[in-house]
């Protein structure tokens, strides 16, 4: 056994001594603690594979010291087997030893009294590696071809904070992780890292067992208290039935500081398999949008169809667990300074345009118009963007972006990182796929392409809507192509309602822009990101807040009459904001800007609905025109007037057509 | 068929002051049955047991017993019970697989909590 490390605990000082040389002449390095303080900075700090711990570590002669027995059941080194050796054995000692399970192991594997031997601790060392300590020695690890594959470059990855004295032990440490993963194999081959984040990556890896065929592995790895709620999540919500897309969790492993999970999918070929985020910019608009297809009807289709239910708050109410608890508590008057902080890094790195004031976010796009937006302080912790209940609710990933999606050779798909996963809003993935694809995926495109995809975007009036991508550039247009797609297979799932989901993407984006630090510097190119969120969040706020919030920032029309904000697509009548289908605002908007003049129903027909009279019987037109016409006009007036039996905005003209009125006297005889 | 938690004494019948203490003492928790220690093996492959007792005044080979126990029914816990505990033995016995060794007690409610235990905790690993 290579580098087999011992922590040898013992408040005898000669007794740890005399032994420990023992055990180094056997082979053993040991490290030497004289108290349970030591035990644990060593345990902490170091690579142990086995502990022989003391049960009396700080007075022999005080029968109520357990401290050492404590020490073997502290749940922070389960992983590590151990050994009590004591000088004043009992049988209750035995029993809670080796008796009492934590998470189905003891605190210890085996008991020995000092009189019986150096032989003795040599052979139950030898029985506590064989049984217990499992790291397979002799497995061959090749580390892959990169340089970026070594163990002090992945420990780096998974932990940057990590001292540089403790990184040989730590890189150590990992190999562990790796030898007892693949304990049954003769080699293993590490291909590439497939998805990292601080905290946890993903790598290929091809096992060889001693005979039979190559096996494939995708391996996640990371701290180890995050791979815990991994394969708890992973047990708990992934469905066991996902037909030949079932993400198989065969084996995980785990260390004082590392725990590693090894999937297979299915029998896909793992070499194939690509991260979304790559995949998005390495193929065109069509083929992404059917890989977000496959995501949402195939891979994920099982989940949407668990523990389905209405819960009776409101969408802004569940999104707030999304945020961080740090965040969540952030008073309001800190949060507009961070906002703040973002709009002066934006432009201390050279991100020009976005300016904030404690209720605004103006935005000045390069030929020098200004967007006043919300700012987003005041309303992410009070609720102000109001819904209604109920929210649909349901088992989600809680974490799709462009590392957690796996595209393989044939544009399937499959997902990893389930350590989100679990009851909520079902529009969750869908908004966390859609933010990760305009925030983290979409690359080369400065601030003003942003704002110009987010206002596209919050022009749909449905999440089935079609999004207008014309005129936009080759990146803004695939933004556009794909989010349309992951909103589309929205409305499949939660229904057509949009402002749901914005609320939605509104506390994304919030997660997003709290992630910047005031205490750090930024790239320009991270500035960009952040203050794309945030502007983001602002446009957002615009669209989703009540009209009580809003009355002072818009014309005094909206508040007394009826007002149409061409930039936000937006209807306002007498203070109140409404909510018209594509076709209602396009009739209400041709109305409008003829405000007070006759409009023909052949007029109407033909600008409004396309009706083109050359084609058509002038009877079938007639009907035609008479189906459309009143059916939209109904509606129209059921969405915009106060009282729809009694017109005073849009008025009949008999024999003639319609006419919008803005003026609050109506016409006598018109109806 | 069993229907309720079914106890397995080992080596001892009912009719002493003991297991009659005992069987007292698991009935909240299930029924109590007895058998020989030569009959044991075939008893637990028949049957569905919770919890194996074995009394270690009345068995040959408390570990070997412990241990063929254990293999015949992997899942079956097996809790040793002495009026003369030693740690040597404790030793011995939970190596073998038993998931735990306790002194033998008129205290019913001690008894029970300790069945108790056993019966909450997950199965310990296969004896070696």
């Amino acid at each position: 056994m290579a580098e087999a490390t011992i922590l040898f605990a013992d408040n005898d000082h000669d007794f740890l001594n005399t032994r420990a040389e023992f055990l180094e002449q056997a082979g053993y390095r040991v490290l030497k603690a004289l108290n349970v303080q030591e035990a644990r900075r060593l345990l902490e700090e170091a690579r142990v594979h086995l502990a022989i711990l003391d049960i009396r570590m700080e007075n022999d002669d005080d029968e109520r010291d357990t401290s050492g027995l404590a020490l073997a059941k502290d749940l922070d080194y389960r992983c590590v087997p151990k050994i009590i050796l004591t000088g004043f054995p009992t049988y209750q000692a035995v029993r809670e030893a080796l008796g009492p399970v934590l998470d189905g192991l003891p605190p210890a594997v085996d008991f020995l009294d000092k009189r019986e031997g150096p032989e003795a601790l040599i052979q139950a060392m030898e029985r506590a590696f064989a049984q217990s300590v499992r790291i397979n020695w002799g497995l061959n690890v090749r580390w892959g071809h990169r340089e970026e594959l070594q163990p002090p470059h992945l420990v780096s990855l998974i932990s940057p904070d990590v001292p540089m004295e403790w990184l040989a032990d730590r890189a150590g440490e990992l190999e562990d992780l790796l030898r007892k993963l693949f304990y049954e194999y003769g080699q293993v081959t590490l291909g590439r890292i497939l998805a990292r984040r601080t905290g946890w990556i993903v790598l290929s890896a091809f096992a060889y067992p001693p005979q039979g065929p190559e096996e494939q592995f995708v391996v996640a790895c990371g701290h180890g208290i995050n791979l815990q709620t991994e394969e708890a999540c992973y047990r708990s919500f992934v469905p066991s039935k996902a037909g030949d897309r079932t993400v198989s969790l065969t084996k995980s492993a785990e260390t004082v500081h590392f725990g590693a999970i090894a999937y297979q999918l299915g029998r896909r070929v793992v070499e194939e398999v690509t991260p979304f985020a790559e995949f998005y910019h390495q193929h065109a608009a069509d083929a992404v949008a059917a890989v977000v297809d496959d995501l949402f009807q195939v891979a994920l289709h099982s989940w949407y169809e668990k523990e389905r239910e209405e819960r009776g708050q409101p969408v802004e109410a569940l999104c707030q667990d999304w945020l961080g608890p740090d965040e969540r508590e952030l008073p309001q008057a800190e949060l507009g300074e961070r906002i703040a902080g973002i709009c002066r890094a934006a432009l201390a790195a050279g991100v020009m345009g976005l300016s904030c004031s404690p209720h605004k976010l103006v935005f000045r796009t390069p030929d020098g118009t200004e967007h006043a937006y919300l700012n987003p302080a005041p309303y992410l912790h009070e609720e102000r963007v109001a819904t209604s209940p109920p929210t649909l609710c349901g088992i989600t990933h809680g974490r799709l972006d462009g590392e957690s999606v796996l595209v393989d050779g044939t544009g399937q798909t499959w997902v990893l990182d389930f350590g989100n996963s679990g009851p909520g809003p079902l529009l969750r993935d869908f908004a966390s796929l859609e933010t990760a694809v305009k925030f983290d995926v979409l690359q080369g495109v400065g601030l003003a392409e942003r704002h110009e995809l987010e206002r596209r975007l919050l022009d749909m009036q449905h999440l089935a809507g079609k999004v207008d991508a014309e005129g936009a550039s080759p990146e803004v247009e695939k933004g556009l192509r794909v989010v349309g797609q992951i909103r589309s297979q929205a409305a499949g799932v939660v229904g057509p309602e949009i402002e749901p989901y914005l609320v939605g993407l509104l506390f994304c984006a919030a997660k997003c822009f709290l992630c910047h630090r005031p205490e750090l510097r930024y790239t320009k190119g991270e500035m960009v990101v952040f203050t794309h969120a945030l502007l983001s969040a602002g446009m957002l706020c615009r669209r989703l807040v009540a009209w009580e919030d809003r009355l002072e920032d818009l014309p005094t029309q909206a508040a007394n009459s009826l007002w149409i904000d061409v930039d936000n697509q937006e209807v306002w009548v007498e203070g109140r904001r409404v909510t018209l289908t594509p076709q209602g605002f396009r009739l209400l908007k041709y109305l409008y800007d003829r405000a007070n003049q006759l409009c023909t129903r052949a007029a109407i027909a033909e600008h409004v609905f396309d009706l083109d009279s050359s084609d058509v019987h002038p009877t079938e037109l007639k009907l035609m025109e008479r189906d459309q016409i009143n059916t939209n006009l109904s509606r129209l007036r059921r969405a915009v007037e106060p009282n729809p039996g009694h017109p005073k905005y849009i008025l009949t003209v008999r024999g003639s057509g319609y006419k919008l009125v803005l003026s609050n006297v109506p016409s006598d005889g018109d109806n | 068929m069993l229907v309720e938690t079914a106890f397995l004494l080992v080596g001892t019948g009912l009719e002493a002051l003991w297991p009659l203490v005992l069987q007292r003492a698991l009935s909240p928790l299930g029924k109590l049955y007895a058998v020989s220690e030569d009959a044991a093996l075939r008893t637990v492959a028949e049957g569905s047991y919770a919890v194996a007792i074995v009394d270690a005044s009345a068995v040959s080979d408390v570990p070997v017993l412990v241990s063929c126990l254990r293999a015949r029914q992997p899942q079956l816990r097996v809790v040793v019970v002495t009026a003369s505990p030693t740690w040597q033995r404790a030793r011995e016995a939970i190596r073998a697989g038993a998931a735990d060794y306790i002194r033998k007690s008129l205290d019913e409610e001690y008894l029970r909590s300790r069945i108790q235990v056993v019966l909450d905790t997950p199965l310990p690993l296969a004896s070696n």
